[in-house]
């Protein structure tokens, strides 16, 4: 039997709530920054750190408490009834035992014709699988528990906790950032009225400045933290895993050749949680789907490896 | 200086030995809590077969035989489960699955057998509790698989000599048809 040592999923566990915590810690000592340095030339640095700290507490109470059933509400998936004669629950079941799970995860469906799955949650006893309307219909038994132990891979080895934890931390910039919008708006409208008045405008400017700063710092962050959730290398490994687990690599291959067949667009797609699917879902716009066809063949900056790929490393196992 | 330069180098190689070594107790602690689950699990299935076995006898009264084997075949199955024993246990549930496939092919020579109700059940029960069993082997035998590979290597073979991690047993039989794991190549 021939399993890589670097392919245990169990060595990924460590290094991803390594980095799950790293992301954290950054990201508040970053939060805690920005809200002292608009609370400071907004009057009051106190009071800055204040609210980002009140907003960074709330969000990672969120985070850690709904932050699963969130993304699930915003895919539009809804639990599939617990029945164990529903042949899905069958799979799902026989799939985790074989991941040594001491809990099969839920089984969420998303009402949609296109074929596409994520797996989120904090931990293993607490996660979800979500698949699509389409991927149940138009894919095989085998091809089904391929696609399902992809995604029981990503639990397995706790993907899905540095996902789930940056698709909340995406959130949160994009609020805090919009908050930011907001305060510098108006403090540039008083500005500009008392400049008619003509008084200084250094406040107002050096509060455009922090504006482009926190542009400047978020833009990368945003990079980094989407790249720390969706390294390409996780999606190879989750294939590899998943091909181990069912032993049948072939199956999961013909599952992605079908998925990357499919043009059914995708309705529920949400752009913030896309990064979370096996396959990176079209969209509503066919200019863009066909852009994004174009990309996946060969692109430094997509999301996921292109599938093409993916299928040629399944079938030479 | 040099005092400080030995005491870092032993301080490193303690470390490296220290994380050894918890490597050993996880992956054995990952094939324990593995066999635990298929004694679970082969445990769910031995309590369903005495039931099974009344079920078939008011049908076919003149095979005891068979059932005789079955019940028997359990009983071994049970003896080395509760002794921990992977060889006799995995030996004990081969010779359960012969017998029972002679069970389930009275069926086909009394009709009445096949058409009870309660008979389907349990012949479906027993189905999902074998695919799931199959499932938990094959964790068992990948994690085992993963440990016994761990300790011959160096130098966790040192460390596994000097504080008794034994390689543990597989829960197959010899010849058996076992479902192979896919060769992976990773970069």
């Amino acid at each position: 039997m021939d399993i890589n040592q670097k392919l245990d999923m169990f060595d990924a566990v460590d290094s991803n709530k390594r980095k799950t915590w790293l992301l954290l810690f950054i990201f508040s000592a970053f939060v805690f920054m920005v809200g002292y340095a608009a609370g400071y030339l907004l009057g009051s640095g106190t009071f800055g750190l204040m609210i980002a700290g009140t907003i960074l507490a709330v969000q990672l109470v969120i985070l850690f408490t709904k932050g699963d059933e969130l993304i699930l509400r915003m895919n539009n998936a809804r639990e599939l009834p617990r029945d164990d004669t529903n042949y899905i629950y069958n799979l799902v079941e026989s799939v985790s035992l074989a991941a040594g799970m001491s809990k099969p995860p839920k089984v969420y469906i998303i009402e949609d014709d296109s074929l596409n799955a994520f797996a989120t949650g904090r931990k293993p006893e607490k996660s979800a699988i979500a698949l699509t309307r389409g991927i149940i219909n138009k894919l095989d038994r085998e091809e089904l528990e391929g696609v399902i132990a992809h995604e029981i891979s990503h639990v397995v080895n706790y993907d899905i906790l540095i996902s789930t934890t940056a698709i909340m931390l995406v959130g949160i910039v994009s609020l805090l950032a919009g908050f930011l919008r907001r305060q510098l708006f108006w403090s540039s409208m008083r500005g500009g009225r008392r400049q008619s008045r003509g008084r200084g405008n250094n406040n107002s400017q050096a509060i455009i400045m922090l504006g482009s700063i926190v542009v400047i710092i978020l833009a990368p962050l945003f990079a980094q933290i989407l790249n720390f959730a969706i390294s390409r290398k996780r999606e190879y490994l989750a294939d590899a895993n998943g091909a181990i687990l069912t032993r049948n690599p072939r199956a999961l291959a013909g599952a992605l050749r079908k998925i990357s067949g499919d043009t059914e667009v995708f309705r529920s797609a949400n752009e913030a949680t896309e990064n979370l699917y096996i396959a990176k879902p079209l969209k509503k716009d066919s200019e863009i789907s066909r852009k994004q066809r174009r990309n996946q063949q060969s692109s430094l900056f997509s999301t996921h490896p292109p599938i093409t790929d993916r299928i040629k490393r399944l079938e030479s196992m | 200086m040099e005092y400080i330069i030995i005491i870092a180098f032993i301080a490193v190689v303690i470390l490296l030995f220290a994380g050894k070594y918890n490597r050993l107790v996880t992956l054995r602690n990952r094939g324990k809590n593995a066999w635990s689950q298929i004694d679970v699990r082969l445990q769910q299935r031995n309590d369903l077969i005495p039931n099974l076995v009344n079920t078939v006898k008011g049908y076919a009264k003149h095979e005891s035989q068979t059932l005789e084997r079955v019940i028997q075949a359990r009983n071994q199955l049970m003896a080395a489960q509760s002794e921990d024993n992977v060889k006799e246990a995995a030996k004990a549930e081969n010779h359960l699955q012969s017998t029972l496939k002679s069970l389930f092919a009275l069926r086909e020579s009394y009709p009445d057998l096949k058409a009870n109700t309660n008979f389907l059940d349990l012949q479906e029960k027993l189905k999902g509790m074998e695919d799931k069993l199959a499932s938990v082997r094959q964790y068992y035998s990948d994690s085992v698989t993963r440990y016994n590979t761990e300790i011959e290597k160096f130098p966790a073979n040192l460390i596994a000599s000097m504080f008794g991690f034994k390689p543990m047993e597989l829960f197959e039989v010899e010849n058996e048809e076992v479902r192979k794991a896919p060769k992976v190549e990773f970069d």
